[in-house]
């Protein structure tokens, strides 16, 4: 079964493309390609010059750190028994990084994430749902990705810890031009992340371009039975509310 | 129909701190009408659905309290006893379809062992039964479904399997606790239209448990908002959400109102309510919202609100509206 074809997307450094579909829809599957977490069958993926998508585990090793996926209940891809410390220098020690070097990095990111680092030593089962999502972008962020993929990363959290992830992925980008591959449903997260939007139905890209063009006239049927669903909900609640929608 | 009465729980880990997970819980559900358990991870609210079912873990303790169904205390209920009303009277769905199914059973198997544990009945007979509620619940080949194994189906179909198990035996109460959170917004809205399509037809009462507020105002008849382990606010939704009083609520309902897809125009960073909940494992002698609350009083951080009755059919735990605090 062919689960996408024909792709074609552009991230660029400093920006944010997201990508919107149904379930099913194939967005996983760009993410596990891009990530090279799988091998796509054919075509090419570009990272820095370098045409990531035939090469072989050996040759990714030294790429991977560039490329970091985060996923929704990312505490779900740590081994619960460790501290916040392994969890973040898991990555580090696969690129045989000193001792030294990882109690550095690890101290350095935790501050970027805003928690304090001595909380490394601390069982990651301990930590709050928000703060185990923010130590998952530490640990992203331990190899100094150029690019981050977030599948669903902000999805199934509380409308506030979300708002506080979302605001430290939107300050970590502008500081260090971290280009993002966001992966979404949530049409009201998008229109605050993005600046490159590409709907995705049946496998294939079938609409796309400036994100905020895109949600003030959506072409595609695809696109606008999306935003439909998403203002559907949101005039229910401004309904309910009685706010004026 | 349901009341609970000052119900309060601690989990008691063996090793670490207790938790304090619910206190001096007080709600009443009535015939079916939708309630919204609204609140954050962590809050309490799924505690309250597995207390009600006496499906709590081993190390949960019930400090005090009563939960009546039809005038009797299920929490001294022996197991047994228990049985016979959990999934004939009163049904939970769960957050996650694909861990509460058997993946080596087919589906209608699955739904048949809920009719075969409550209601006697031949074997042929519960196909015919499981058949028709396959339909009732969406299915337009409900045969072909009867067959499948749940690693067949979508996230949504198999999210329909676990409700069509939930009113097999038409229970008075059903507890949905987060039924949506893993699906997206087309496949939850068609959820959320089945289960009310469900109440209209057998007056089944349903409460609702999310950390989304457009979900249960869009859903719900009432609202009850819970944070860190209490209830501090309740009452109909409409006016909940047009009139929030608590000052917890209110920052929620400002966060909804300014997270649109239309108007944003930019990329610009989110509202937030600062600070994080309450650590559960410590017990603060004040209100659990006062760390964080932009109205706080110096009574907050004393002693702990009572609820107060601001309007027939609400109510509200701050000291705002504590008439016996002039104060405030």
């Amino acid at each position: 079964m062919s689960a996408m074809c024909d792709v074609d997307l552009e991230i660029y450094a400093g920006q944010t493309l997201a990508l919107v579909g149904s379930s099913g829809a194939g967005k996983s599957t760009v993410a596990r390609c891009v990530t090279r977490l799988e091998r796509p069958d054919s075509g090419h993926i570009w990272l820095d010059g370098i045409d990531i998508a035939q090469l072989s585990s050996r040759d990714l090793l030294p790429v991977r750190p560039k490329i970091q996926m985060i996923l929704q209940d990312a505490v779900t891809s740590m081994n619960p028994r460790f501290s916040a410390a392994e969890v973040i220098e898991e990555p580090l020690r696969i690129q045989s990084a000193s001792r030294s070097e990882r109690r550095d990095i690890s101290a350095a990111v935790m501050r970027d994430v805003g928690l304090p680092p001595e909380w490394l030593k601390r069982p990651i089962l301990e930590f709050s749902g928000g703060q185990q999502q923010r130590v998952a972008v530490a640990r992203a962020l331990s190899t100094r990705p150029k690019m981050l993929v977030l599948d669903e990363a902000l999805s199934g959290l509380d409308l506030s810890t979300q708002a506080q992830i979302a605001n430290l992925l939107l300050d970590l980008q502008s500081a260090r031009s971290i280009g993002y591959l966001l992966i979404s449903h949530n049409l009201a997260l998008v229109a605050r992340m993005a600046d490159a939007l590409a709907i995705m139905s049946n496998g294939q890209i079938v609409e796309t371009g400036a994100a905020q063009q895109i949600l003030a006239e959506p072409k595609h049927a695809e696109t606008q039975k999306l935003l439909a669903s998403a203002r559907a909900a949101e005039s229910r609640f401004a309904l309910a509310s009685g706010a004026s929608a | 129909m349901l009341e609970i009465r000052e119900l309060s729980v601690t989990y008691c880990p063996a090793s670490g701190d207790n938790v304090r997970a619910l206190r001096n819980i007080r709600l009443e559900i009535r015939g079916s009408e939708i309630v919204g358990i609204l609140g954050e991870s962590g809050c309490g609210k799924s505690t309250l659905a597995h207390a009600t079912l006496g499906l709590l873990p081993a190390h949960a303790r019930i400090e005090q309290g009563e939960i009546f169904w039809q005038g009797r205390n299920l929490l001294g209920l022996p197991e047994s006893e228990l049985r016979a009303v959990r999934g004939r009277y009163i049904s939970l769905v769960s957050q996650q379809p694909a861990l509460s199914l058997n993946p080596v059973l087919t589906v209608g198997t699955q739904i048949g062992e809920v009719l075969r544990a409550h209601v006697p009945s031949a074997r042929w007979e519960r196909r015919d039964r499981v058949c028709e509620l396959l339909g009732e619940v969406g299915f337009e080949q409900p045969n072909a479904v009867y067959d499948a194994y749940p690693h067949q189906l979508s996230g949504g179909q198999r999210q329909r399997i676990v409700i069509a198990q939930a009113v097999a035996c038409r229970p008075a109460l059903l507890i949905a606790d987060e039924p949506t959170s893993k699906l997206d917004g087309l496949l939850s809205s068609e959820i959320l239209t089945l289960l009310s399509e469900l109440r209209k037809r057998y007056g089944t009462a349903i409460v609702v448990i999310s950390h989304d507020p457009t979900l249960c105002a869009a859903f719900a008849d009432r609202i009850v908002l819970m944070y860190a382990g209490r209830i501090v606010e309740a009452g109909n939704s409409a006016a909940v959400f047009a009139r929030p009083l608590h000052p917890y609520t209110r920052a929620l309902v400002g966060l909804m109102r300014s997270s649109t897809v239309a108007g944003v125009g930019a990329k610009i960073s989110f509202p937030r309510i600062d600070g994080e909940s309450p650590d559960p494992t410590t017990i603060s002698i004040g209100c659990s919202f006062e760390p964080r609350c932009p109205e706080r009083l110096e009574v907050c951080a004393l002693r702990s609100p009572e609820d107060a009755v601001p309007e027939p059919s609400r109510c509200v735990s701050c000291f705002k509206y504590d008439e016996s605090f002039p104060n405030a």
